[in-house]
């Protein structure tokens, strides 16, 4: 076989997003793109890698650790080493970096390159969180205001890169799937942009009522909003109607019933492309947002089909309904104390035995969520805190949760502010609640 | 476990372990202590199923020649006991590293293993595993300040390590 061959062998499609390096390796051994000396080189520095990572994680205090910790640390040098090859555009060239570099070298390339994607991530976060809907749902704002951020606080680079910290309960409309660590926080953020900016071009109050008219609790339901909006707007659209109202009325649902109900499944999916091409010239589209759009387009063709056949358009293209009065999803705090009525309080609260009288304190005298965070950990211990977070509603909560999110931010890597007991314990009490 | 740790020169780090004990032999003679060749190859090799039937492993040389050097002279070891009561103390080790969850050092271990040994336990191994240690690992576990006196790893591997530079 000539050199030619050899070097067109690497098929990118059998290599695992997840594990890039251990699959690459894998695809090169079986095509003997590797020799044994080399394999042995790789082997010997991802050993020498193995006992500096493991030297550095014990602070070179113990020989030894667990089989289970070992195995981890080796995933994460895996997945950085991974990282730093999926870089490298021709799939051929990614074997004679493994032939020709330092395992040692490709690891602290990918640290590098997951410290930048870390950084992007956490600026398209911003954006989101900047532009965020104001709706009434509470795994969309929870996921962009608390549980990312909670990813980039424990987010672990160097001996847990594969990870991925966090709660992130909004469910995409295209779910990110085959990646780990940054890699799917990222994708996750970006999926999350395009739909966003699709969103951001029309009315909240619109979208509110939408989300109403899919169910009065949507509030508290995992929906994606994205896909709600885009379906009636295709809707809107093929029916001839303002895309903008995302409004569609009974005459409307017959309309759609007798123009489509004769159409086969691609001839359906042709008409939402064709629609969601015009949807993308009325309300200017980028490019990767209307792919992203397309993507989607699939799904809505099959349950179109669906609801066809048994005649409930009205089950994919939502009536909008007003919504009940919005509770306060934007939280307000109350009155703060003055500092030294404050100190009064935290004394008397101190000298109380039983944590029943704790706590009737707090509900009697304590109005501003600021105020309690400064009683929390001066007056209460362990089993206590629960029985004061038991006094908070679902809004208070989320306030108090972004409160130490954005206490313990931080800029740099190694600079975490570690987190108080209570912290710990409300945001224990939280991920239980959900 | 050998499935993901296919990469580990097993025979290079057993080669390397050997070399290490036999050094020993140079220190522990004035206490009347040698290890014969058969010896060695037999501690080298209860290090691998010590760490295997603990869970654990080493990427390095490991600690079989800290523990040789402080209980070099325990008044409770002598030649024809020296073998197998290192073994014990190799294998009560990683035991205990894992009993008291990471939170004690090597060197830590080590000292607490000899104070033990040679003075609570008068040199009975069951005594130091069963009562000793694990009373010791319960106050890790439950972060009690009592295990916190060691100042940690003395004197004779310090001066060991001298001595060879010396040497050289």
């Amino acid at each position: 076989m000539n050199q030619l061959e050899n070097r067109q062998l690497i098929n990118e499609r059998n290599l695992d997003k997840k594990f890039y390096f251990q699959s690459l390796l894998g695809e090169a051994c079986e095509k003997h793109l590797l020799d044994d000396s080399q394999i042995q080189k790789i082997q010997l520095e991802l050993f020498e890698l193995m006992a500096k990572q493991v030297e550095r994680y014990t602070n070179d205090e113990s020989s030894s650790i667990r089989v289970e910790k070992a195995q981890q640390l080796l995933q994460s040098i895996s997945y950085c080493i991974g990282v730093y090859l999926k870089s490298i555009s021709e799939s051929n060239r990614k074997v004679d970096f493994l032939k020709d570099e330092k395992i040692s070298i490709l690891f602290y390339h990918g640290m590098d390159d997951i410290t930048l994607s870390i950084t992007k991530a956490k600026s398209m976060l911003a954006n989101l969180q900047k532009e965020s809907l104001k709706v009434d749902n509470y795994a969309y704002h929870d996921t962009l205001f608390t549980g990312i951020p909670e990813f980039f606080h424990d987010y672990d680079i160097e001996y847990s890169a594969y990870e991925i910290p966090g709660t992130i309960d909004y469910p995409l409309c295209n779910t990110v799937s085959d990646l780990l660590g940054v890699e799917y926080i990222y994708e996750y953020l970006e999926h999350f942009t395009f739909e966003n900016n699709v969103c951001k071009k029309f009315s909240e109050d619109r979208i509110q009522m939408l989300l109403r008219g899919y169910s009065s609790e949507s509030e508290h339901l995992l929906v994606n909003i994205f896909e709600l909006v885009l379906t009636n707007a295709l809707g809107c659209e093929m029916a001839g109607q303002s895309i903008t109202d995302l409004s569609l009325n009974e005459k409307d649902l017959a309309l759609l019933q007798n123009k489509l109900e004769h159409y086969n499944f691609e001839e359906l999916r042709l008409k939402l492309n064709i629609a969601l091409d015009h949807i993308a010239a009325e309300i200017i589209l980028e490019e990767k947002v209307l792919a992203y759009a397309r993507d989607t387009i699939l799904r809505i063709a099959m349950r179109l089909e669906q609801n066809l056949k048994t005649r409930t358009l009205i089950k994919i293209w939502l009536p909008l309904l007003n919504p009940k009065k919005r509770e306060e999803a934007f939280f307000e705090d109350g009155y703060q104390m003055e500092d030294d009525k404050l100190r009064d309080l935290i004394e008397e609260i101190k000298e109380c035995r039983y944590t029943s009288d704790k706590i009737a304190i707090i509900q009697k005298k304590v109005q501003s969520l600021i105020d309690l965070t400064e009683l929390l950990p001066e007056c209460f211990f362990d089993e206590e805190y629960e029985e004061v977070f038991k006094l908070l509603n679902a809004s208070e909560i989320t306030y108090l949760s972004k409160f130490i999110i954005n206490e313990t931010e931080y800029d740099d890597l190694e600079d975490r502010n570690p987190r108080k007991e209570w912290q710990n314990k409300l945001l224990e009490y939280r991920k239980q609640k959900k | 476990m050998s499935d993901n740790f296919m990469f580990l020169p097993v025979s290079l780090l057993k080669l390397q372990n050997i070399t290490e004990i036999r050094k020993c032999n140079d220190y522990t003679t004035k206490y009347g202590l040698q290890l014969s060749e058969e010896e060695i190859n037999l501690l080298a090799e209860n290090r691998k199923e010590a760490l295997e039937r603990s869970g654990r492993i080493e990427f390095g040389v490991g600690v079989i020649q800290k523990i040789i050097m402080e209980f070099a002279d325990s008044p409770y070891i002598y030649q024809d006991n020296y073998t197998s009561t290192i073994m014990e103390l190799q294998e009560c080790f990683y035991y205990f590293k894992n009993e008291s969850l990471e939170k004690i050092t090597d060197d830590e271990l080590i000292h607490y293993m000899k104070r033990y040994f040679d003075n609570e336990c008068q040199g009975s191994m069951d005594y130091l595993q069963s009562t000793m240690l694990e009373n010791h690992s319960r106050d890790i576990r439950s972060e009690s300040d009592k295990y916190r006196n060691s100042t940690g790893y003395e004197d004779n591997y310090e001066h060991f390590l001298k001595r060879d530079e010396e040497d050289d």
